[in-house]
């Protein structure tokens, strides 16, 4: 095992996929020289020319449409948007090509493309560079949204996303790109559609997305402390979403608490919440809880910034909530 | 305008039994204060007002049975008037809600219990009653472990400790029985489980059978004799389980100490004589009941009898016209069974089995003749009646039976 940043699991993953395939390449903006915004990319264009790692001009929509192309030519093409909050500009590539060429051509294409992004509040980037849409393009058939919250998953689950033959949006969380973890020296993949069970509990069932994960770990700790014991589960892959391991928590503890720091509003918490009532109302013994951000723009001012963000005691106070 | 109809409170209830109000038309009532008690075969149950207001008007009053989502009384809001109520008087009893919409009230009513679904999961598959439990959960909700505790205390207390008011709390399940490949499992209608706990009952009660064979020339021949003066005034035709009726009741009054119930130490006579028929309804029996036979007619008798059986059939019997027989007749001759005993009806003491009657040759003043037969079987509580007694009703039975005209006297 090593230790390895949040980060550099990313410029793992795509180092390692590239070398493995030849028809993998990688196309945004600010990546090659720049080695991408968050020094995801570092040392790729110094390693594999400018023939894999391309940079662009500022015009998503254009590379996007080009990616479109380029899979249906037989290419892997992997998409860097910076943030999420930029995929709007290029949506009509994204949800009306890309996410539905393989069933409007019969399955003559494949789409193998990846396209990370970054979520999250928390730098003081504001309304324009902080939002978390994984609902909007979980609620797209043909798209696959994977959001890590560990370095081992965010190796593991971009090397997945690279070899699937479908358009898979990888969204990372900018704030805990320095956040280290143990993955394996040799090489691993991670699937796609597999929830985790990060901390094993029987009181109540936390459902944690991405950053949310560690601060639903940080609230099991104190939790444990006062005798409630919560089980945290890592969904990891938004769309298509495991609810098998969701429901046969739920079935265990009888009680749900779903986070995530989109607001809380037609976010997939209320998917989550829905398909639980649907085929495991029986076993629920409280009302579903969900923490989420409240219904606004991320603000910039700093203090605002920190309260919107969905944090442990928010969490702490759901469980309790409903922890009889 | 808030509606109160009948709640559902369990998987099989149909219908419940307004036993008292708590409020009169004109009150003003409270959020949460009981309006009336309503009892069902299982429970009796105080319903509180949905809402604040004035009760505009009962439509179903102390005694009226009404089914699930039946319309009750309506509580006026503030601004509202009288004359905001659907409808007039004569409502009563009568299901006002249609089938299709009396669903709906039906599950507002059940969400008064508050309940975790897992908890009401759990206390539906161990037959506890939701309606005793105390919830502990966040705003008093019923939560898992309030239902295990009460699953827990039911074992602990296994007798069924009938307090007559209170409901019937935790009463454990069996385990369910396995069904094999070849079996079908069904669960037992309402009525079928009513029927099957009382006749259960029964062997609670040490019980005897006495026979006797009655010939029936003569009350078939004044059965004919008055058929058409009896269908002329009444339309209806008379059957010989109406003659029965007459004959049973007239021989009640002269053996008074037949009529009557075993009650805790002691036995409690009745005085007046109301005989309960045992009528078979699809999937069941209902015993309805003819009050103060001794006192009617032949006429009246033989009407009333049409009435609740037709009443039976269209499961449209009340209350009060299914409860309180001192005495019950069953008769299964039109179905040609010669003789059988029946099972007593608790609290009754008596109940007199029917039997076809059938030709037989049977000795008379030294000669084989063929007489129309008929066999009598009286199953009786020994604990307050002995044979003896027993003998007399049935002698008394067998005296009027063949000689009629005594009736008159």
């Amino acid at each position: 095992m090593k230790e390895i940043r949040y980060v550099r699991a990313i410029t793992e993953a795509l180092d390692e996929e590239i070398a493995r395939d030849e028809k993998v390449f990688l196309i945004g903006e600010d990546i090659g020289r720049g080695e991408g915004i968050f020094n995801t990319h570092r040392g790729l264009l110094a390693k594999y020319g400018d023939k894999r790692v391309k940079d662009t001009p500022i015009s998503e929509s254009a590379f996007m449409g080009l990616a479109l192309g380029a899979a249906m030519a037989g290419l892997r093409p992997v998409v860097d948007i910076l943030f999420m909050d930029f995929l709007t500009v290029c949506m009509d590539p994204l949800i009306n090509h890309i996410a539905k060429a393989r069933y409007m051509f019969g399955g003559q294409y494949t789409m193998p493309i990846t396209i990370t992004a970054s979520t999250g509040a928390g730098l003081g980037a504001g309304p324009h560079h902080s939002q978390c849409l994984e609902a909007w393009f979980a609620h797209i058939p043909g798209l696959k949204v994977v959001m890590p919250s560990t370095p081992y998953d965010v190796k593991g689950l971009l090397k997945s996303a690279i070899r699937d033959d479908n358009p898979v949006l990888f969204l990372y969380d900018k704030t805990i790109i320095a956040v280290k973890g143990e993955i394996p020296e040799e090489e691993y993949l991670v699937p796609l559609g597999k929830a985790d069970i990060k901390r094993e509990g029987t009181d109540v069932t936390v459902v944690a997305v991405s950053k949310m994960v560690t601060q639903a770990l940080m609230a099991a700790d104190k939790l444990a402390a006062e005798g409630i014991s919560i089980e945290v589960i890592d969904p990891r892959t938004i769309s298509p979403l495991d609810m098998e391991t969701i429901i046969s928590s739920v079935k265990k503890t009888s009680k749900l608490v779903i986070v995530h720091e989109a607001v809380k509003k037609f976010g997939i918490g209320a998917e989550i919440a829905a398909t639980v009532v649907e085929e495991a109302m029986d076993y629920l013994d409280a009302p579903i809880k969900r923490v989420g951000a409240p219904f606004t723009p991320v603000p910039i001012s700093p203090p605002e910034e920190k309260a919107y963000i969905p944090s442990a005691d928010q969490i702490i106070e759901a469980v309790k909530e409903i922890a009889s | 305008m808030i509606t109160v109809t009948m709640p559902k409170l369990g998987l099989t209830m149909k219908e419940g039994t307004i036993v008292e109000w708590h409020k009169k038309e004109g009150d003003a009532v409270q959020k949460g204060e009981t309006l009336f008690v309503l009892e069902t075969e299982k429970v009796s149950y105080e319903v509180e007002a949905p809402e604040a207001g004035v009760l505009g008007k009962i439509v179903a009053q102390v005694g009226d049975v009404v089914p699930v989502g039946g319309v009750i009384a309506y509580i006026l809001q503030p601004g509202e008037t009288p004359a905001a109520i659907p409808g007039q008087a004569g409502a009563a009893a009568a299901p006002a809600a249609a089938p299709a919409t009396a669903e709906a009230p039906a599950a507002e009513a059940l969400e008064k219990v508050k309940i975790s679904p897992l908890a009401r999961r759990i206390a539906e598959e161990h037959n506890i009653n939701m309606l005793a439990i105390k919830g502990t959960g966040p705003e008093g909700r019923i939560v898992k472990e309030d239902v295990l505790k009460a699953i827990e205390e039911a074992k602990a207390a296994p007798a069924p400790a009938p307090v007559p008011a209170a409901p019937p709390v935790a009463v454990p399940a069996p385990p369910p029985p396995t069904v094999e490949a070849e079996e079908e499992l069904r669960p037992l209608s309402s009525m079928r489980k009513v029927i099957a706990e009382r006749m259960t009952e029964t062997f609670t009660v040490p019980h005897f059978y006495l026979t006797i064979e009655v010939d029936t020339t003569e009350l078939g021949k004044l059965r004919q004799a008055l058929l058409p003066a009896v269908e002329a005034k009444t339309g209806v035709r008379l059957t010989v389980t109406d003659l029965l009726i007459k004959v049973v009741a007239r021989s009640l009054e002269e053996n008074p100490s037949i009529n009557c119930q075993y009650a805790d130490g002691s036995v409690r006579l009745f005085k007046r004589i109301d005989i309960g028929l045992v009528t078979s309804v699809e999937g069941g029996l209902i015993v309805p009941v003819i009050r103060q036979a001794n006192k009617k007619t032949l006429a009246e008798i033989s009407k009333t009898r049409s009435e609740l059986a037709q009443k039976a059939r269209d499961r449209k019997l009340v209350r009060e016209e299914m409860t309180g027989s001192t005495f019950t007749v069953s008769n299964l001759g039109m179905f040609g069974i010669d003789q059988f005993s029946a099972l007593l009806q608790p609290p009754e003491s008596a109940i007199l089995a029917v039997g076809a009657t059938v030709d037989k040759p049977v000795a008379r003043d030294g000669q084989v003749v063929i007489r129309p037969m008929m066999t009598l079987t009286l199953s009786i509580d020994h604990r307050v009646l002995d044979g003896v007694a027993g003998a007399n009703f049935l002698q008394s039975l067998k005296r009027y039976i063949e000689s009629p005209g005594l009736l008159l006297l």
